[in-house]
């Protein structure tokens, strides 16, 4: 064996392979810091600081910010169609906004209806949530909690937002076409799709957009979470949230992929006389449709799914992950069953992608594919119960402090658990020729999306703005914003499980009251309904107010809190307040010396939280702080 | 190398063969029956299963490869001071 030549290096002696690597690697870092050095601070200029910017910090803003814009501007889609429903028939001023075409003297037409609920899904799923929970919380926090000085690939990172604002913009654009938006619901089924009006066209061009955004952004997090974590922070020791982003991360990428096949081969059914989803002998108006023939609309149906239930998935798990972070805060505990929340979680992402064709029991499946399917979906039920049920646990014997993002948080508990028993029965194909294609649909999909992903985005947003802007939200018209949009949003929702189960279906342009079976509810219902949802409307000012009043006090430099008010303990707390906008967010790199939760652990003897970066030995002062002089941030510029 | 070339050469033959097209993914063949598409998708049930067991085999790779590498840096020895 051939012998080592040796160095000495100092007072020691290295093998000469082992000391070349350190000298490679010291230079590779010291490039790295001359290439930060040059890309942070103010010395760029403001269109590559603030709009095509490649931190990850910009970029979680601007996703951030672009999707609270969809998410205002899909709301108000449904204050459109609740108005409808609540009153059919009747002139609003408002629904003039839409144009004659669509509401001639101030009276939607039924095909506006269907475009305005077709759009409404989209931009909530699409275009708002996913892009909320993802590419604003995911950008800006997951670097910061594993100790990142920024995401993986910080130029494909700005690709992604950058396919994602024109997919937006490229679908509201069809608003302006004389004939209309899409109008074939969220999940574009053909026959009708392929023969509809040109909105559908641009809905397909922005969903290729939006799916290459989120594969973009899916790689990036993969890699950034497998390679840069800090020293010390091993798998078990990321905080929840990251795991659920991880998770997230895999469904994306995994999930997408067949959709924008599927959207490129129904573009193709649209615009190239294809026939991949048109069956033999489409009749459209009484003419044969030339191309048609030969393909089969189910097989658009088995491609989406396959995407739109893993997407179910990527709506939830971040938001458990958000409440995760804001439950082991508040209640000064580490969270119940942190492992089996993290088995929990993966074996989710692994089911999700097998139970698709439970939205498919009726289109005549055979009894062994439905047997199977109905079994995967009872089975992933399980996971989605520990991680709940682990949750609520860790409120057990806790001195809970009730801040504005702890209620948030703390409704979420009942409202996913409402969300996600309703959907059992759904999963059980006897059960779902009654209910499918009714409102109990829609009461517990968005009980799962609104009163649970949603408010767990407040959550995060009320939690994490004292990170971005140096300033806390105000807790009374936080609280006036939970306690109104809790009441009214079960107003609008929890009357729809008495609407499905009384047979009412869906997708009604008068909400059923031409129905004999639907009438009496419909009218007895709907209006309460429509009431509720101006009233979670009314409350959502108070936020918009308090949101806007403090990032601009922010961005004018007046800050009113330190840089860990929560006293909390996972990494993205050990920055300073509103670290840097440029690349790079520790002065030094942290090391993790324990597990993300340690909360009146008892090494606890001067606080009761022991941040993740500080040394055994060290303890953070008394209150609040918990900046370590080791990884003090760079200072602002 | 090897296994690569053939991996090539059975694409592309597969790729030229006009009989791959028969059994579409669309139909699998059998237009008129429903239960056609009940095969494509167990079809993608077992696509999906052979991604995510890569998935699973690339983190058992990763693990493994981790403890390759922290046996390695155990066996290495810094000789503070110097050779004896």
């Amino acid at each position: 064996m051939a012998q080592r030549k040796q160095l000495r290096v100092g007072k020691q002696w290295l093998y000469a392979d082992d000391a070349e690597k350190l000298l490679r690697e010291a230079i590779r870092i010291r490039q790295q810091e001359e290439h930060h050095e040059r890309e942070s601070g103010h010395t760029l200029p403001f269109w590559r600081h603030y709009i095509f910017s490649t931190d990850h910090k910009v970029i979680g803003l601007q996703y951030g910010f672009t999707a609270l814009c969809f998410l205002l501007f899909g709301f108000s889609l449904m204050i459109l169609m609740r108005l409808q429903l609540g009153w059919p028939g009747h002139a609003f001023g408002v629904m003039k906004l839409l144009g004659e075409n669509r509401a001639p003297g101030g009276v939607l037409l039924p095909e506006a209806y269907n475009q305005l609920g077709a759009m409404h899904g989209t931009i909530m799923v699409f275009l708002a949530i996913v892009p909320l929970a993802v590419g604003a919380f995911g950008n800006y926090i997951v670097p910061l909690q594993i100790g990142a000085p920024d995401m993986a690939f910080p130029k494909l990172n700005m690709a992604s937002y950058w396919c994602y604002l024109p997919g937006g913009l490229i679908m509201l654009s069809s608003f302006a076409l004389p004939d209309g938006t899409a109008a074939s619901g969220w999940t574009s089924y053909p026959p009708l799709s392929v023969i509809a009006t040109r909105g559908q066209t641009f809905w397909l061009v922005g969903m290729i957009f939006l799916i290459t955004s989120s594969l973009l952004g899916s790689v990036n997090f993969i890699v950034t979470i497998v390679q840069l974590r800090a020293k010390g922070m091993t798998f078990m020791r990321m905080p929840f949230f990251v795991w659920a982003q991880f998770v997230t991360s895999f469904l994306l990428l995994l999930a997408f992929p067949p959709l924008e096949a599927a959207g490129i081969l129904q573009l193709m059914d649209r615009v190239a006389g294809t026939s991949f989803f048109l069956p033999s002998g489409l009749v459209v108006s009484g003419t044969p449709l030339h191309n048609a023939g030969g393909g089969n609309p189910l097989l658009w149906q088995h491609l989406f799914w396959f995407l739109a239930h893993p997407e179910v998935y990527v709506l939830i798990l971040p938001a458990m992950g958000i409440i995760a972070e804001v439950i082991a805060n508040n209640t000064r505990k580490p969270l119940w069953g942190q492992r089996s929340m993290i088995g929990a979680v993966v074996f989710l992402g692994f089911m999700s992608f097998v139970v698709w064709a439970h939205h498919m029991f009726l289109t005549g499946m055979g009894t062994v594919i439905s047997a199977f399917f109905q079994t995967t979906t009872m089975i992933i039920s399980i996971p989605s119960v520990i991680i709940l049920s682990a949750l609520f646990l860790s409120l057990w014997g806790a001195s809970i402090r009730f801040t504005t993002p702890m209620l948030f948080a703390l409704a979420f508990l009942p409202m996913f658990g409402i969300g996600g028993l309703t959907g059992l029965p759904l999963g059980l194909a006897t059960a779902d020729l009654h209910l499918h294609d009714t409102y109990y649909v829609i009461g517990h999909f968005h009980y799962v999306v609104a009163p649970g992903t949603i408010f767990a985005m407040f959550a995060g947003i009320y939690y994490w703005f004292p990170k971005i802007s140096g300033r806390k939200l105000n807790d009374f018209w936080g609280r006036v914003h939970f306690w109104g949009s809790f009441v009214c949003i079960n107003g609008i929702f929890m009357p729809m499980f008495a609407q499905g189960l009384a047979g009412v279906s869906r997708r009604l342009y008068d909400g059923g009251i031409q129905y004999a079976h639907a009438k009496a509810i419909a009218e007895a219902t709907n209006p309460f309904m429509s009431l509720s949802a101006i009233g979670l409307l009314c409350f959502q000012v108070p936020f918009i107010v308090n949101f806007f009043w403090n990032a601009f006090a922010a961005i004018r430099g007046k800050k009113n809190v330190n840089d860990n008010p929560w006293e909390a303990t996972t990494l993205d707390w050990a920055a300073t307040t509103s670290p840097p906008l440029g690349h790079g967010n520790f002065a030094v790199l942290p090391v993790v010396y324990r597990g993300p939760y340690e909360y009146n652990a008892p090494e606890c003897t001067v606080a009761d939280f022991l941040p993740q970066h500080v040394p055994p030995a060290a303890e953070p002062p008394a209150h609040g702080g918990g900046l370590m002089p080791s990884v003090a941030a760079a200072p602002e510029p | 190398m090897r296994v690569v070339q053939i991996a090539a050469i059975v694409i592309l033959f597969a790729a030229l063969t006009p009989s791959t097209a028969d059994a579409c993914s669309v139909c699998f063949g059998d237009p008129s029956s429903s239960q056609a598409v009940d095969k494509a998708a167990w079809f993608l049930l077992g696509i999906t299963g052979f991604v995510q067991a890569g998935f699973v085999a690339m983190f058992i790779g990763f693990r493994a490869k981790a403890r390759q590498h922290r046996r390695r840096r155990e066996r290495f020895q810094l000789i503070i001071g110097g050779l004896p």
